[in-house]
C-alpha cells in the first residue's frame, strides 16, 4: 500500500521534478567553444500582469560540439525558482539554425508573458537556462552552458479590489478608461486649435507689431543716438543714421521728392509726413547749406522724438497726432 | 554783381521760361533744362521723334535770347567748308565767296542750330567739336571768335539710314542731351490737333518777345552764378560717389534686369562731363532761389547731363536710350546722400 502511495505521489509531482533540473548534473563546456549575444528589453521596471518580455539570443557553438535542441525552453513552460512557480510563462519560441563549416549559429527568440502582479514592487527574473551540448564523437559526455537570467521588477497595478482606490487617487493622473477614443479626439482638436492660435498670433505679431530682432532699424538709431551730446558732429551722425534707416527701409535712397515710395512701403509713415519734411529741411540746413542759425540742443531733442516716431511707424503703430512736432526746431 | 542783380536775372529767366511755355505746350521739363543750359553756357542736343517740336522749341529760345542766330541742316554730303563759306556766280558773272552760317553773324553769333546733326559726316562733327569747345575757327588766314555761342543740335533716333553715330568725343561736348517726347496729357494733345495757332510754327514763334535776354551778358552772369552758389563738403562727397558710380556701377550694388552690369560700362563720365553737371546743378539751385546746391538740384539734371556721355559696350549700344535712363535712375536710387 505504501509502495503504491509513493508511486502515485511521484506521478503527481513528476512535471515539477522533470522541470527542475539540477545544474550540477552536467559539466560546463569550455567557454571558448561558445559565443553568446543576448538582447534583453531595456525596460527593467514597471512590468505587470499581461506584459511580455522578448529575449533574443544569438548562440554560436563551435565544432565538434552541437546543441541538444531538446534542452531549449519549451513553449508553455512556467519559470520556476527552486521549484516555485514565478508566474512567467514562455509564450512563444522561434528558433533558426545556420550550419557553417566550423560552427553552428542558432537564433532563438523567446517571448515570456507575465502572469503575476503585486501591490508593491517586487523583483522578478526570467531565470537562467542551461543548454545542453554534446560532442557527436563522445555522445555519452553531455556538457552544459548557462544562459544568464534577466532580472526586472514587477510593479503594482491599481485594479479594483486590489488596492483602496481612495488611497491611490494621484492628483497627477485621472482614472483609466477602457475606451479612450473620445479623449484622443479631444486631444487632437485641442492640439489643432493650439497650433492655429499660434499661427494667428505669429501672423499678428509679424504683420502689425514689433518682435524683438525684427524691424529694428529706427530702434537702433534711437538707442545709439539718444544719449549723445547735442554737438554738430553728433547731430550729423544722428541725421546720417536716420537717412540710412530710411534707405534700408525702402531699399534705395530716400529724398524729399520720393517720399511716396516710403509711404507705399509702410503706410504708417504717412502720419508723420509733416515731420519727415522738417527732417529733410534740417538735413539740408546741416549738410548742404551750412546754416549757422541752428540750435543744436533743440534739434537733438527734436531728432530724438522724430526717431521714436519713426520707430513706432516701423512697428506699424499709429503716432498720436498730439505728439507730432510740426515745427522746425531751429 | 549784387544779390539784387542775381534776383533780377532770375526773374528774367522765369519770364523766359514762361514765354516759351506759352508757345511750346507740355514741355515744361525740357524748357527748364534748356533755360538752365543757357545760363550754364552749355551746348544742347535734343533727341526725339520726328515732328515733336524740337526745331520750334529751339527757334523760340533763339528769338528770346537775341544775338545772331544761324542754322544748318545736316545732310550726308555736307562738308565742313559749307559751314564756313559758300561760293556762287554773281550777277556780274564773276565768282563770289560769302560767309557760311558760322561766320555770318560774326562775334554776335549766340545760337547755332544744327538740325539733324547725325546726318552730317564725321568731318563736319570734328569742325563743330572745335567750335563748341574752343569757340574759335581758323579760316581765310584769320582767327574768328564766337564768345557767346551756344550750339543747339537735334537728332532723331528712329531713322538710322544715311546717318552717322555721333562719336563719344562729340557727345561729351554737349552739356545736355534732352529727350523730347509727345506730352501724354489728352488736353494738350487735343490742343495740338485742333488749336490752329499750333499749326504754323513760324507764326507761333513770333509771339515770343524777341531779345528778352541780353545775350552778351550771359557769360559774365554765368561766372557769377557759379561763384556765388555754394557746394558743401557733403555735396562734394555725394557728387564724387555719383561720378564713381558711372564708372563702376557694380561697386554701388546697381543692378538692371537683363544687363550684365560689369560688362555694360566701357567708360564712365569724363571730368569735363561731371564738371558740366555741377555747373548745371548750381544754375538749377540759382533758378530755385537757393544759395547752395542740394542733391535735388543734381537729380533734376543728372540724367540729361550724364546719360549721353557714358560709353556702353557695343552689345548694349542699340538699347542705349532705355538702358541709360534705367542706369541713371538706379545710380540716384543707390547712392546715398549724405
Amino acid at each position: 500500500m505504501r509502495k503504491y502511495l509513493l508511486i502515485s505521489m511521484l506521478l503527481i509531482l513528476s512535471p515539477s521534478i522533470f522541470a527542475y533540473e539540477d545544474p550540477t548534473k552536467y559539466k560546463d563546456i569550455d567557454p571558448s567553444f561558445i559565443q553568446l549575444i543576448i538582447k534583453d528589453p531595456k525596460q527593467k521596471v514597471g512590468y505587470t500582469v499581461g506584459d511580455k518580455i522578448l529575449r533574443e539570443i544569438k548562440f554560436t557553438v563551435k565544432k565538434p560540439y552541437e546543441l541538444v535542441e531538446e534542452s531549449l525552453p519549451i513553449e508553455g513552460y512556467e519559470k520556476r525558482y527552486r521549484g516555485q512557480k514565478l508566474g512567467i510563462v514562455l509564450q512563444k519560441k522561434e528558433f533558426t539554425k545556420k550550419i557553417e563549416e566550423e560552427e553552428v549559429q542558432y537564433k532563438i527568440k523567446l517571448i515570456y508573458q507575465i502572469f503575476t502582479k503585486n501591490v508593491v514592487a517586487k523583483p522578478a527574473a526570467v531565470t537562467a537556462d542551461y543548454y545542453r551540448l554534446i560532442n557527436p564523437n563522445d555522445p555519452e559526455n553531455i556538457l552544459k552552458y548557462r544562459i544568464p537570467s534577466f532580472t526586472f521588477a514587477i510593479s503594482p497595478i491599481a485594479t479594483f479590489g486590489a488596492v483602496k482606490i481612495e488611497d491611490d487617487m494621484s492628483p497627477y493622473r485621472g482614472p483609466f478608461y477602457i475606451n479612450i477614443n473620445n479623449e484622443k479626439k479631444f486631444l487632437k482638436r485641442a492640439i489643432l486649435g493650439f497650433v492655429l492660435i499660434l499661427l494667428i498670433f505669429g501672423y499678428i505679431w509679424g504683420r502689425f507689431t514689433w518682435i524683438p530682432g525684427q524691424n529694428k532699424i529706427f530702434s537702433t538709431v534711437y538707442k545709439s543716438n539718444k544719449k549723445a551730446s547735442p554737438t554738430e558732429k553728433n547731430i550729423k551722425i544722428f541725421i546720417s543714421d536716420l537717412h540710412s534707416g530710411f534707405d534700408t527701409t525702402i531699399n534705395q535712397s530716400l529724398f524729399e521728392n520720393n517720399l511716396d515710395i516710403l509711404f507705399k512701403k509702410n503706410k504708417s509713415f504717412i502720419n508723420i509726413k509733416q515731420e519727415l519734411h522738417i527732417f529733410f529741411d534740417i538735413s539740408r540746413s546741416i549738410f548742404f547749406e551750412n546754416s549757422q542759425s541752428i540750435n543744436y540742443k533743440k534739434t537733438h531733442s527734436w531728432l530724438k522724438s522724430f526717431s521714436l516716431h519713426c520707430r513706432m511707424c516701423e512697428r506699424k503703430l499709429i503716432v498720436d497726432p498730439k505728439d507730432i512736432v510740426g515745427k522746425n526746431p531751429k | 554783381m549784387s544779390d539784387q542783380k542775381l534776383t533780377d536775372w532770375r526773374k528774367l529767366a522765369a519770364t523766359l521760361e514762361s514765354e516759351i511755355n506759352k508757345v511750346i505746350v507740355g514741355q515744361e521739363g525740357p524748357i527748364r533744362l534748356i533755360t538752365n543750359a543757357i545760363f550754364s553756357r552749355g551746348h544742347v542736343l535734343l533727341e526725339g521723334d520726328v515732328g515733336v517740336g524740337k526745331t520750334t522749341l529751339l527757334k523760340a529760345f533763339a528769338r528770346a535770347i537775341g544775338g545772331g542766330y544761324q542754322r544748318i541742316e545736316g545732310t550726308i554730303d555736307l562738308m565742313p567748308n559749307d559751314l564756313i563759306y559758300h561760293t556762287y556766280l554773281g550777277e556780274d558773272g564773276k565768282p563770289h565767296v560769302s560767309e557760311g552760317p558760322i561766320l555770318k553773324s560774326g562775334e554776335d553769333l549766340s545760337i547755332f542750330f544744327f538740325n539733324e546733326i547725325n546726318r552730317a559726316r564725321p568731318q563736319v562733327h570734328s569742325l563743330l567739336l572745335r567750335i563748341m569747345a574752343e569757340k574759335t575757327l581758323s579760316a581765310f588766314n584769320k582767327e574768328f571768335y564766337f564768345p557767346h555761342l551756344i550750339v543747339f543740335a537735334d537728332r532723331n533716333q528712329v531713322e538710322r539710314e544715311e546717318t552717322f553715330e555721333i562719336p563719344s568725343a562729340a557727345r561729351d561736348r554737349f552739356m545736355m542731351e534732352i529727350p523730347i517726347i509727345i506730352p501724354p496729357e489728352d488736353q494738350i494733345m487735343t490742343d495740338l490737333i485742333f488749336d490752329t495757332k499750333f499749326h504754323d510754327g513760324d507764326k507761333l514763334i513770333e509771339t515770343v518777345p524777341s531779345n528778352l535776354i541780353q545775350f552778351d551778358a550771359l557769360n559774365d552772369l554765368s561766372h557769377i552764378i557759379q561763384s556765388s552758389i555754394k557746394a558743401s563738403k557733403s555735396l562734394e562727397d555725394y557728387t564724387l560717389n555719383l561720378w564713381k558710380a558711372t564708372k563702376n556701377p557694380e561697386e554701388y550694388n546697381i543692378k538692371i534686369s537683363g544687363i550684365d552690369i560689369q560688362l555694360l560700362i566701357i567708360s564712365g563720365a569724363s571730368p569735363r562731363g561731371i564738371s558740366m553737371m555741377m555747373k548745371t546743378a548750381r544754375v538749377n539751385a540759382w533758378l530755385n532761389n537757393r544759395t547752395s546746391v542740394l542733391p535735388e538740384d543734381i537729380h533734376a539734371i543728372f540724367h540729361e547731363t550724364m546719360a549721353h556721355r557714358l560709353v556702353f559696350n557695343p552689345v548694349y549700344e542699340l538699347r542705349r536710350t532705355e538702358i541709360a535712363r534705367e542706369l541713371s535712375n538706379e545710380i540716384l536710387n543707390k547712392v546715398s546722400a549724405p
